[in-house]
């Protein structure tokens, strides 16, 4: 495969989370990884545009028929108002290249804040059973998929979580 | 493949558990209903629950999050949760994480039954 970079700009609603991992999954499939990777790849981007969906709605104060770890309020509403949705989305980049694929995550201002984001999760399965099974696992599945996450502030004051999964390569850092 | 779909079997006189058949995606999205359906199954008295998921193509950590809640529930109760033939993508993802050491997964459906021993009848 050439390589490639792509920016998907969404909406932040739930049901686009399907749509990005088909993508996702696609585009990894076609970069050359093998479907173990694949599989780690679109769980990690799941994790993290979930994450993005789940602070955008609680941020906005909508409740939502959305949950995950840190379940909202169970309703209904699924679009957002019109008048916020040109305020509320999410910008997906893929970047492809000889050594990596690299996912950059960019949301518009409704997610969490950086500082705080980098310190979200839990460490281990053992840490994460120890407190009820209740949350911070997708923080671990991020880090334990793929090799590289960083979270930095985007200009806007949102957040940029970029993730890379290097080609044959099994170890895992966190910044 | 469909996105999500939920089947509960009626009860069974012939098998002392409750079976569900979860068919899709299990993500952030799905599990609110997933899981309500099934918190208001073990309302009813359930405590042996079975779940198929032998067609389920995708689980998140919202997804895992929900079964380990109901395996939490349902132990407490003296009952238990036993998970039929995960995908081998499924499957995967419960092994790496190391959740086929909390779990109980069967793969052959005539072990099903006596994977309940020692635990609460279904109703």
């Amino acid at each position: 495969m050439h390589n490639l970079d792509l920016e998907i700009r969404s909406t932040i609603e739930p049901h686009v989370l399907g749509v990005l991992r088909a993508m996702v999954t696609s585009v990894s499939t076609q970069a050359g990884f093998d479907e173990e990777a694949v599989a780690q790849i679109e769980m990690a981007v799941d994790e993290a545009c979930a994450n993005v969906v789940r602070h955008a709605y609680k941020h906005l104060g909508y409740s939502s028929d959305f949950a995950g770890e840190e379940q909202c309020d169970a309703a209904l509403p699924r679009l957002f108002n019109p008048q916020d949705e040109s305020d509320v989305h999410l910008t997906l980049q893929i970047c492809v290249d000889e050594e990596a694929i690299c996912f950059r995550i960019i949301d518009s201002g409704a997610g969490l804040e950086s500082h705080t984001h980098s310190r979200m999760g839990v460490e281990s399965l053992e840490e994460y059973i120890e407190k009820g099974g209740t949350g911070g696992l997708g923080s671990l599945i991020i880090r334990n998929f793929m090799d590289k996450v960083e979270y930095d502030t985007a200009p806007n004051g949102g957040t940029i979580l970029t993730m890379t999964k290097y080609r044959q390569r099994t170890t895992a850092s966190s910044t | 493949m469909k996105n999500y779909d939920l089947t509960i079997h009626p009860a069974d006189s012939s098998h002392s558990f409750r079976r569900v058949d979860v068919i899709g995606c299990l993500d952030s999205h799905t599990v609110v209903g997933f899981e309500k359906s099934l918190h208001n199954l073990l309302d009813e008295g359930v405590t042996r629950l079975l779940i198929d998921l032998s067609e389920l193509s995708y689980i998140s950590s919202a997804g895992i999050s929900a079964l380990m809640g109901l395996t939490h529930r349902l132990r407490k109760n003296n009952g238990d949760l036993v998970l039929l033939k995960p995908t081998e993508k499924v499957h995967r993802v419960f092994r790496t994480l190391g959740f086929t050491n909390i779990f109980k997964i069967v793969e052959d459906e005539n072990e099903v039954e006596a994977s309940f021993t020692g635990t609460g009848s279904e109703s």
